[in-house]
């Protein structure tokens, strides 16, 4: 095995887990080699001599691979970021979404008192302070999802992979809805006296934990080799 | 580490690549780094796989952009300049002359005169 191929042996090992950026690589490093070796080859050293020449000049397959993992990583964090703002305004809008079903059912239901709902228990101002706070919560999800889309467009940050965004609304809003229906209207004075115990807080924190972590590991850059 | 005449080439090589492919036109990884070596008279002292995860960095910054060389006898990868790397090469050189004429004020005249 000649020492070209010994060391694009070891890269490819190096690089696991990268994957199209670290097949690009591969391809790029093999090219480069046999480029170096080739002209060295032309301009009267041995084969042998070629190619230890070419790899020594590369530099270690270790230092290559990580300074290629540091160069997506970036990338990685870009997409996080970009995950988290989109799920932040898609949690809003749930919360949004939580609020007219709790007015709703607030307004087709006599007035109780709940752990949630302080001493008045006055129907008119719990549906009015529901109604109020779907405006609140909507109008901050707007705001969250129309910046980050001129963040997306003008300011870099990485864009959703296809299906995450429509995904995760989905989730959200199908688990804020479901919130609301189950009587857990998410008053803001709520969210704030009781935190973090609040049903509503801890399921949308897990839900944004677990699609900020798909969002991860689903965040190599999917360019197809041809 | 990278140097170039004994100084730290961290934080230039990104300068650089843009300014040689503004040059040199659209070009491989090798061509690129063979054209560094040759411009600098051999004093270009760079591991070359350094060159790729930074072309990669810059790509991703939209600086460059690039594609696979269907005529090429292996795979190869060819990388060419975008509007925005070169917007941001030129802001680069402003900043790099500036500092040079910052480091030729403070070296003072007599760095002006030992080397040329």
């Amino acid at each position: 095995m000649s020492e070209i191929e010994r060391y694009l042996d070891e890269l490819f090992d190096r690089l696991a887990g990268q994957g199209a950026a670290g097949r690009r690589t591969l391809a790029e490093a093999e090219d480069h080699l046999r480029a170096a070796a080739a002209n060295a080859v032309a301009s009267g050293l041995s084969a042998d001599r070629a190619e230890h020449d070419a790899v020594s000049r590369f530099g270690s397959p270790a230092m290559v691979a990580r300074k290629m993992r540091a160069a997506h990583g970036a990338r990685r964090l870009n997409r996080a970021l970009s995950a988290g703002w989109l799920l932040a305004g898609l949690t809003f809008t749930g919360l949004g979404a939580a609020y007219v079903v709790a007015a709703r059912r607030l307004a087709l239901q006599p007035p109780s008192c709940t752990v949630f709902l302080t001493s008045s228990c006055y129907l008119r101002g719990h549906i009015t302070s529901a109604v109020s706070s779907a405006a609140i919560a909507a109008s901050s999800g707007t705001i969250l999802l129309l910046s980050r889309w001129l963040a997306v467009r003008y300011a870099g940050l990485a864009p959703a992979r296809r299906g995450f965004a429509s995904t995760s609304a989905m989730l959200l809003v199908l688990t804020a809805v479901f919130l609301g229906i189950m009587g857990w209207p998410p008053a803001l004075h709520i969210l704030f006296l009781q935190w973090p115990l609040s049903p509503i807080l801890i399921a949308t924190a897990l839900t944004e934990c677990i699609a900020v972590a798909v969002s991860l590991a689903d965040s190599r850059p999917r360019q197809h080799l041809p | 580490m990278p140097s170039f005449l004994g100084v730290d080439l961290r934080g230039h090589l990104d300068l650089m690549l843009l300014a040689t492919l503004r040059d040199v036109g659209p070009a491989h990884g090798y061509a690129i780094i063979a054209s560094l070596r040759d411009r600098s008279l051999g004093a270009f002292d760079l591991p070359e796989g350094t060159v790729y995860p930074a072309l990669h960095r810059l790509e991703r910054d939209g600086l460059i952009n690039s594609e696979w060389d269907a005529d090429a006898p292996r795979r190869r990868r060819v990388y060419q300049l975008t509007t925005a790397g070169a917007r941001a090469l030129a802001a680069k050189r402003q900043d790099w002359r500036d500092f040079a004429r910052g480091m030729q004020v403070i070296l003072g005249h007599g760095a002006t005169q030992e080397y040329g």
